[in-house]
């Protein structure tokens, strides 16, 4: 009994992360410029990855094997930013025509927002 | 710290016998040694940090209810096929004292599919993020004003 509760709920978290990785993938080829595909993408690096993961973990042999998969988790989630984070500041400090892509905001979000209520 | 090398020892070992524990309790020691000579850490910060110990987990908590909250609004943008993005590339300042808190705030934000943190420099958060919606929320969201608490030590 306990092992067909554990397939069905391995089953159901791969089958969960597969479908993210899916639409992730589809984002990808859906959204123009590169870093907005960065976005997209990042979608399957965090909750894709996550689930996936998870759901090998509930249907590990033992503990040990469990926990050295959340790990892999863990230590995803920290790193998967560092890189991420690389590419989308090269692309910023190196692209000169950013107007043409994205609205690129000069003040800070606490300036604008004091701005709107002197408006108002 | 101490601890976070023996867990990995003996996670990484993939089973608990006394030896194990024995080596992993010298070589734990040893790489603890070692990160304290060289790389910045101390007994008495470690001690600070492990009483809130729970904050980070709470922290972490809040985190995972973000990233799934993130995702399932990009993927209603993915999948709505008429939806347009407008990428906004917005400038904040956390008000964040500490390094350590402004670097996990920007790996946060990074984390969660949306957001990219651009550029970091001192307190000057440059954030890029894919729709108008997700800006909302980056500066006074529930992210930082937790990390604000955690700094302010309650």
């Amino acid at each position: 009994m306990i092992e067909w509760i554990r397939f069905i709920l391995t089953a159901l978290l791969m089958i969960a992360g597969l479908v993210i990785f899916g639409i992730s993938t589809l984002g990808v080829f859906r959204f123009k410029y590169a870093v907005n595909r960065m976005h997209a993408a990042a979608m399957g690096d965090t909750l894709g990855v996550g689930l996936c993961l998870v759901g090998l973990a509930v249907s590990a042999p033992d503990f040990f094997v469990a926990a050295k998969i959340l790990m892999v988790v863990i230590f995803f989630w920290l790193s998967a930013p560092v890189s991420s984070h690389l590419l989308c500041r090269l692309e910023i400090e190196t692209n000169e025509r950013l107007h043409k892509y994205m609205t690129v905001h000069e003040k800070t979000l606490a300036q604008e927002r004091e701005e709107k209520e002197e408006e108002a | 710290m101490f601890f976070v090398y023996f867990a990995l020892w003996v996670v990484l070992n993939g089973k608990w016998t006394t030896e194990i524990a024995a080596f992993g309790l010298a070589f734990a020691a040893i790489a603890y040694f070692f990160s304290c000579r060289f790389m910045g850490f101390s007994l008495k910060t470690d001690a600070r940090l492990m009483i809130r110990a729970w904050q980070a987990v709470r922290y972490g908590v809040m985190l995972l209810k973000e990233i799934l909250n993130a995702n399932l609004a990009v993927m209603r943008m993915v999948l709505d096929l008429d939806f347009e993005p407008k990428p906004q590339l917005v400038k904040f300042n956390s008000g964040l004292k500490k390094e350590r808190h402004r670097v996990v705030l920007a790996n946060s934000i990074t984390l969660t599919p949306g957001t990219i943190t651009c550029l970091l420099e001192g307190d000057e958060f440059l954030v890029h993020a894919l729709d108008e919606s997700l800006v909302e929320g980056l500066d006074d969201g529930v992210m930082i004003t937790r990390l604000k608490e955690m700094e302010a030590g309650k």
